[in-house]
């Protein structure tokens, strides 16, 4: 009778996460098989999507695999030192700073990708603001449309996102054990790293899983402040799906792409728990 | 009640602390004392709960800088230490056991701090695991420990620092009844083999008299009184110690003319002393039911209003005929007559074993 009730109570659940993630996802990973004949679907079971994701995008991969990390290892650990302020240092204030970087998430993703472009600009302010001190005698065209302006911008964008998993972590750990590492002698980085850091390991895995993938997985950002070098798997991605209509070989370049970010995650993971084990 | 151990204490102040005080804004927690603590002894700071006695703990320990006052800890002025730099070592009520460590790791871990070398680490580290009973737990994250062994953990990860001054800050107020009992036998134990000087807060009064060498009473920020329990509970120095150091009868009156004069007390009684209103403390264990070929200072009829067993003694509430209860206990042999529930007869008590509190 129970079992019966929550199964009932679980369908809507389990109704939703297969319609929006397992059967889209199974469906192109099935596809990343096949073959597209003349504009047209044909059933097939070859690697040859994935032979030419190695073949030609290998690049790319490597490329987005690079920023990405550095994307996510930047964010993660400034959200970790925004996170550390508004559990320790700021007090009464830290809810308000956690507040105010809420807050920057409805302006929305567009937003400040154009906000980037008039900052970075050859006409944009931080060239105006170098030229009139007299930093530069000429705008630095590289500001903008380069992977600076990717790193820069989805830093922006993901902060606050890696920001929460981060302060929930923080908060979940109690005072007592790190008042306790002080009284046993630890200085304040001895407490950082033997008390707080493996306390709140699931945060900053979350944090940096967070900010990677979504990093990964952005084609907008790359084209719209990336310039002509700049360009991510997701840039591939979408081209196939939209332009050359080769969904085949979009869903092998996304396969591969998601198979390199869990190897990475996985990796991350094991690196941190190792690092950060009590010995 | 257990007699205080007569203290192991060298007679040197071990901690020595002058005109010290900790206000919070405008509000006083800790009023200007001064108090020294003796090496070897086993302080007890006791009191109800906001009378500052954690705020003296956590500034003997660092963790709370006074408002104004010294802190000298073996000589050594460590006023501006924090708890990092001081040779004090604080069990926390809620223990704060490292979660992410086993119990070995959580016991070894302040003296990796300090880089002991491994051989010694290990020893010491396995010496105080097996102190506390805690031999083939090692292993064991905290999550896996029941609230007892989780707070020999806890006093093992400080006793192994060979602390100056032991503090415990109601470290023993989680654990049920039986395993409260049994921790304060065990930290008596390890008290006497290992020396050393303890101070703990606990709100408990039989925790203080069984476990203390020496008692501070503490109220509204104030130590009201210190002293041996023996002292504490035979002569309080106030209403506030009578009523929180053991169970008290109080009755209220006044002396003039050497005479005391209490509405409750149908007798009237000589006393030494200037006229004042007073108290007349007298503790439940004091009172008897009288007997009939004894004289007693004071005596009084009563009617048993209820009897209650507590296996070693019976206690009773004795109303006297005009509404005013008095508590008294009395302790079983074979041989008495327990009076029951509605019986109407004397109690009485001598003067010499009850106290007489001047006017506060």
């Amino acid at each position: 009778m129970q079992d019966q009730k929550t199964k009932i109570l679980l369908a809507p659940a389990a109704l939703v996460f297969t319609g929006l993630f397992v059967v889209p996802l199974s469906y192109f990973f099935v596809i990343s098989f096949w073959r597209i004949r003349l504009y047209k679907l044909v059933q097939d079971f070859s690697f040859s999507n994935y032979v030419s994701v190695f073949q030609e995008y290998m690049h790319a991969a490597v490329f987005t695999f690079f920023i990405s990390l550095t994307i996510a290892i930047v964010t993660t650990f400034l959200a970790f030192a925004i996170a550390y302020l508004v559990r320790f240092k700021a007090g009464r204030f830290g809810p308000f700073i956690l507040y105010i970087a809420m807050v920057t998430m409805f302006g929305g993703y567009l937003v400040k990708i154009y906000a980037w472009k008039t900052i970075l600009g050859t006409n944009g302010i931080l060239n105006s603001a170098m030229l009139w001190v007299g930093m530069i005698d000429e705008p630095l065209s590289w500001l903008l449309y380069s992977p600076v302006a990717v790193v820069l911008t989805l830093l922006h964008f993901l902060l606050p996102l890696a920001l929460l998993p981060l302060v929930g972590a923080l908060n979940s750990i109690t005072d007592d054990p790190i008042l306790v590492a002080r009284d046993l002698g630890a200085t304040g980085y001895r407490t950082l790293v033997d008390i707080i850091l493996p306390q709140c390991q699931p945060g900053i895995v979350s944090a940096f899983a967070l900010s990677f993938f979504i990093s990964a997985g952005d084609y907008v950002t790359p084209r719209l402040v990336g310039g002509p070098d700049t360009f991510m798997v997701g840039n591939f991605i979408e081209s196939q799906f939209v332009n050359r209509l080769n969904a085949p070989l979009g869903a092998a370049l996304a396969f591969s792409t998601l198979t390199i970010c869990l190897i990475a995650l996985a990796l991350f993971r094991i690196l941190l728990s190792r690092s950060l084990a009590p010995k | 009640m257990r007699e205080a151990k007569t203290s192991a204490t060298t007679g040197k102040a071990i901690v020595r602390m002058r005109g010290l005080s900790k206000s919070f804004g405008d509000n006083v927690a800790f009023h200007p004392h001064d108090l020294d603590i003796q090496e070897g002894e086993f302080l007890a700071l006791l009191g109800p709960s906001g009378c500052g006695k954690t705020t003296l703990l956590k500034m003997i320990g660092g963790f709370l800088a006074p408002t104004t006052g010294t802190i000298e800890i073996s000589g050594e002025d460590v006023t501006r230490y924090g708890p990092e730099k001081r040779r004090t070592n604080l069990v926390f009520q809620g223990y704060g056991l490292f979660p992410h460590m086993t119990v070995r790791q959580n016991v070894a871990y302040g003296l990796k701090l300090a880089q002991t070398p491994k051989k010694q680490m290990d020893e010491k580290t396995d010496r105080m695991l097996s102190l506390v009973h805690l031999d083939g737990y090692e292993n064991r994250m905290p999550q896996a420990l029941s609230g007892g062994q989780a707070q020999r953990v806890a006093l093992a990860r400080a006793l192994v620092m060979e602390p100056t001054v032991l503090l415990m800050d109601e470290c023993l107020s989680a654990l049920d009844l039986q395993l409260r009992k049994e921790m304060q036998d065990e930290l008596r134990t390890i008290h006497a083999a290992l020396g050393g000087t303890y101070v703990f807060v606990t709100h408990d009064q039989n925790e203080a008299m069984s476990l203390a060498t020496r008692i501070a009473v503490m109220k509204d920020g104030n130590i009201v009184q210190q002293g041996s329990a023996k002292d504490i509970y035979e002569n309080p120095a106030s209403r506030f110690v009578a009523g929180f150091v053991g169970e008290a009868n109080m009755i209220k009156g006044r002396r003039a003319g050497g005479q005391i004069h209490a509405p409750d007390l149908q007798c009237a009684v000589t006393s030494d002393g200037v006229d004042c209103d007073i108290t007349i403390v007298i503790r439940p264990d004091v009172i008897e039911f009288a007997n009939p070929e004894l004289q007693y200072d004071f005596a009084m009829l009563g009617t048993v209003q209820s009897k209650t067993y507590f296996g070693s003694h019976l206690s009773y509430d004795v109303d006297l005929d005009h509404g005013r209860t008095i508590k008294l206990t009395q302790t079983l042999s074979p041989a008495d007559s327990t009076p029951e529930v509605g019986q109407q007869l004397r109690i009485g008590w001598n003067a010499d074993r009850c106290k007489i509190l001047e006017a506060e």
